[in-house]
């Protein structure tokens, strides 16, 4: 039977999409982000981590009505467990529940077409684009060459794939919001934000999350390969204001 | 508790009143100067569970010369004047709220202030003509009724329906930050707007009201009604003469078991009680000619018809873990099977016999009283040892969505109100969508009646009433402060510890 690895699960959150929904925090990440505050997620297992079988999920879910509107799946990486969120989502879509996945877009897109399917709403978190990923997204991972990583140099690196599977769900009208995290010396910000503010120059009622990087109640280890990489305020508020130029109508901050 | 006439000097004589509290004070001192036994023909029993803290009439008063709550039409006036003061029906927006407040000081109520000013929204919205310059008024007739009744007993009620005036009366609580009027949206999510909830929720979050009640079931129980006072449900154009509440954790401390609570104490005690209240109303109808001395009778903004009583409880909580103890376990009312079990055994006993009580002057209600969930103002020692209303006690709340499932069946014991509160952090005040559906969810599991606030305010909901924590400090020094409602905030915050609700993330 197909399970679930779940890190965490919040019964009330109003920050992952709109309204009140249960938040499922999976265990496990294709990439590795320096900065990232959810790093004890990244391994696909660990201890304490407990295996939920569909029923389970649903059964807790339930639970949790009148009260929630829907559910957000976050990791770690949801797209990587597509198969059993695609069987979730049927069954809580029953429930007269929304499913929302949280995302960094690395992702096959041919691979995941149900669980897309099934997806009303994404949160996607745009890392960057160019060469830089390779050291913001995937130290270890590329290096691993594990089979989660097949590929990801061409693929996100070169192709620019997680851009593609951007539009696409622009498209098809599943995305709910955007995130950047702004962080110095790794991508071209300007780049990144004219790229963003293309995509989604037909979308003008989706907003844009531009988040300043921080490394408060980062570990140690991370803190140090993030030395000279946290911008400025003042530099914040410059690509906030550039974003905004560039005609992405709602941009919000955060930092 | 009969008052002496030392007690008229030591008002007279206190440093930390102002003049209208000190009238006001000498006022219900002179009430309690008879003893009730004469008076009202109270027994020595019905005494004994007055004097043992069991049954605690919050100071009403023996010599009662008005109802307590009252729940005047003020549409009455809207479409015809006022005789009696003098003043024609209004023709525009600035005569409407010029004749409200002349009112408003002729509506009596136990606290001398009146504890319902309207549906304010419907009253105005006729009066709508330019937003800017009705802006400024309904701000300006806000902040008078702040600073002239003082005391936030006074509820003003708005919705369900979304209306310019509604809109305009939410901007103007979010900018003055005022404890009162206490604020009530009557909330049906069929007929309430979805932008018109989440700015109430929005509002309710920086400055604790509007609260949300469930518009569906007070109709269904009560009918035409309105929210007054903390969160009561009376009858619209009528009131509550009295309300006696019982203490039941006091109660249960004298039960060796929850055999001897359910078969022998409670229907005692709560007999006396009720006895107690028919003896009350009779007094106010029969001998205080406050029905046959008042314009508000009889001009029609009240009718004698559409009165009530209230028979009310505090301290479930309290009781319940008195039970659990006796029954050798290690548990508390919130986060136990058994508490709520329990809970629910005293509920229906009470609701039982509170139903199958008849009383006189109340055929509004089907000749009975209404039970509600009292939640404070009181500052005797024995509320320390009563949680206010069934809710949980602070310290022992179970995380939020268990909490809301563990109280929703409570609420139905309560037709005359009730209502529970929550305190949220500042992430929400960006997401009232979220808070709009955790109360849809309440509502839809049986709520009547809900509030939120943010922690870190400095306007915060004590029980059902609104006090500056600020006021409060000036009071803990001994400081002379505007508001007589800033006395209970203090008491109940050092009996209940109120201001350390816990936070909901
Ligand atoms: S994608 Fe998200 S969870 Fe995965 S490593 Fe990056 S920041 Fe962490």
């Amino acid at each position: 039977m197909l399970t679930l690895p779940v890190h965490r699960i919040i019964p009330f959150s109003n920050v992952e999409g709109i309204g009140n929904r249960t938040s499922i925090f999976v265990q496990g990440c294709n990439a590795n982000c320096l900065y990232c505050h959810n790093s004890e997620t990244i391994p696909m297992t660990a201890e304490g981590i407990r295996n939920y079988t569909v029923q389970e999920l649903l059964d807790l879910i339930k639970g949790n009505m009148p009260f929630i509107r829907g559910i957000t799946v976050s990791g770690g990486e949801a797209t990587i467990y597509h198969e059993f969120l695609t069987e979730l989502f049927r069954d809580v879509h029953k429930l007269g529940l929304t499913c929302y996945v949280d995302t960094n877009g690395f992702f096959d897109r041919q691979k995941i077409q149900s669980l897309i399917a099934e997806t009303d709403k994404f949160l996607y978190d745009v890392k960057g684009i160019g060469e830089g990923l390779k050291r913001l997204c995937f130290t270890d991972v590329l290096l691993n060459n594990d089979h989660r990583a097949k590929g990801f140099q061409q693929r996100f690196i070169e192709t620019e794939e997680h851009m593609l599977n951007l539009e696409h769900l622009l498209t098809e009208g599943r995305i709910e919001e955007l995130r950047l995290v702004h962080i110095k010396g790794l991508y071209d910000e300007k780049a990144v934000v004219r790229r963003i503010a293309e995509s989604l120059s037909a979308y003008s009622e989706i907003p844009l999350k531009l988040i300043r990087m921080h490394v408060r109640g980062l570990p140690k280890e991370r803190i140090q390969f993030l030395k000279g990489t946290v911008p400025k305020v003042s530099e914040f508020d410059a690509l906030a204001k550039y974003a905004k130029s560039m005609g992405i109508a709602k941009v919000l901050t955060i930092g | 508790m009969e008052s002496t006439i030392q007690d008229v000097l030591s008002i007279v004589k206190s440093p930390n009143m102002t003049v209208q509290q000190k009238l006001i004070g000498l006022g219900n001192t002179s009430e309690r100067l008879f003893s009730p036994i004469e008076l009202l023909g109270y027994t020595e029993e019905e005494m004994s569970y007055l004097n043992n803290q069991m049954i605690c009439d919050l100071n009403e008063g023996y010599a009662l010369y008005r109802p307590r709550y009252i729940v005047p039409d003020y549409g009455v006036f809207i479409e015809k004047g006022c005789e009696f003061l003098e003043i024609d029906p209004p023709k525009d927006l600035d005569e409407c709220l010029d004749g409200l407040l002349i009112l408003y000081t002729h509506v009596p109520s136990i606290t001398s202030f009146p504890v319902f000013i309207g549906h304010l929204d419907r009253l105005m919205e006729p009066f709508m003509r330019d937003e800017t310059e009705d802006y400024v008024k309904i701000k300006r007739f806000l902040n008078h009724i702040d600073k002239t009744i003082t005391d936030s007993f006074c509820h003003a009620d708005i919705g369900p329906y979304e209306t310019t005036a509604g809109k305009l009366i939410l901007k103007a609580v979010m900018e003055l930050k005022n404890p009162t009027p206490n604020m009530t949206i009557r909330y049906d999510k069929d007929k309430t707007s979805r932008s018109f909830a989440e700015l109430a929720a929005k509002s309710c979050l920086l400055v604790s009201k509007p609260s949300f009640s469930n518009d569906v079931s007070y109709n269904k129980d009560v009918g035409d009604h309105a929210l007054c006072s903390c969160y009561n449900a009376l009858p619209f154009a009528g009131g509550a003469y009295t309300l006696l509440r019982l203490r039941l954790g006091t109660i249960a401390r004298a039960a060796a078991s929850l055999e001897v609570l359910l078969k022998e104490l409670l229907p005692e005690v709560a007999g006396h009680m009720l006895s107690m209240m028919d003896k009350r109303i009779k007094f106010i109808v029969e001998e205080s000619n406050f029905f046959e001395s008042s314009f508000l009778q009889e001009e029609g903004f009240i009718d004698k018809d559409n009165f009530t009583a209230m028979f009310a409880i505090i301290g479930l909580a309290d009781a319940v873990n008195a039970m659990l103890i006796a029954e050798g376990l290690d548990e508390t009312f919130g986060q136990s099977a058994r508490g709520d079990i329990i809970g629910h055994q005293i509920m229906q006993l009470l609701e039982k016999l509170v139903n199958s009580h008849k009383g006189q002057y109340v055929e509004r209600t089907g000749g009975h009283y209404l039970l509600h969930a009292q939640v404070g103002a009181a500052l005797h020692e024995e509320d320390t040892m009563n949680t206010p209303a069934h809710r949980v006690k602070v310290g022992q709340e179970p995380i939020l969505i268990d909490h809301l499932k563990h109280s929703a069946p409570f609420h139905q014991y309560f037709p005359s109100g009730t209502g529970d509160l929550f305190a949220f952090d500042q992430t929400y005040v960006d997401h009232p969508d979220a808070v709009v559906d955790i109360i849809d969810g309440a509502f839809s599991s049986g709520y009547r009646y809900i509030t939120t606030y943010m922690k870190n305010t400095d306007l915060i909901r004590v029980t059902g009433y609104l006090v500056k924590k600020s006021e409060v400090e000036k009071l803990r020094k001994n400081q002379v402060v505007l508001r007589d409602t800033t006395v209970f905030g203090m008491g109940t915050d050092d009996n209940n510890q109120v201001f350390d609700r816990k936070l909901r993330q």
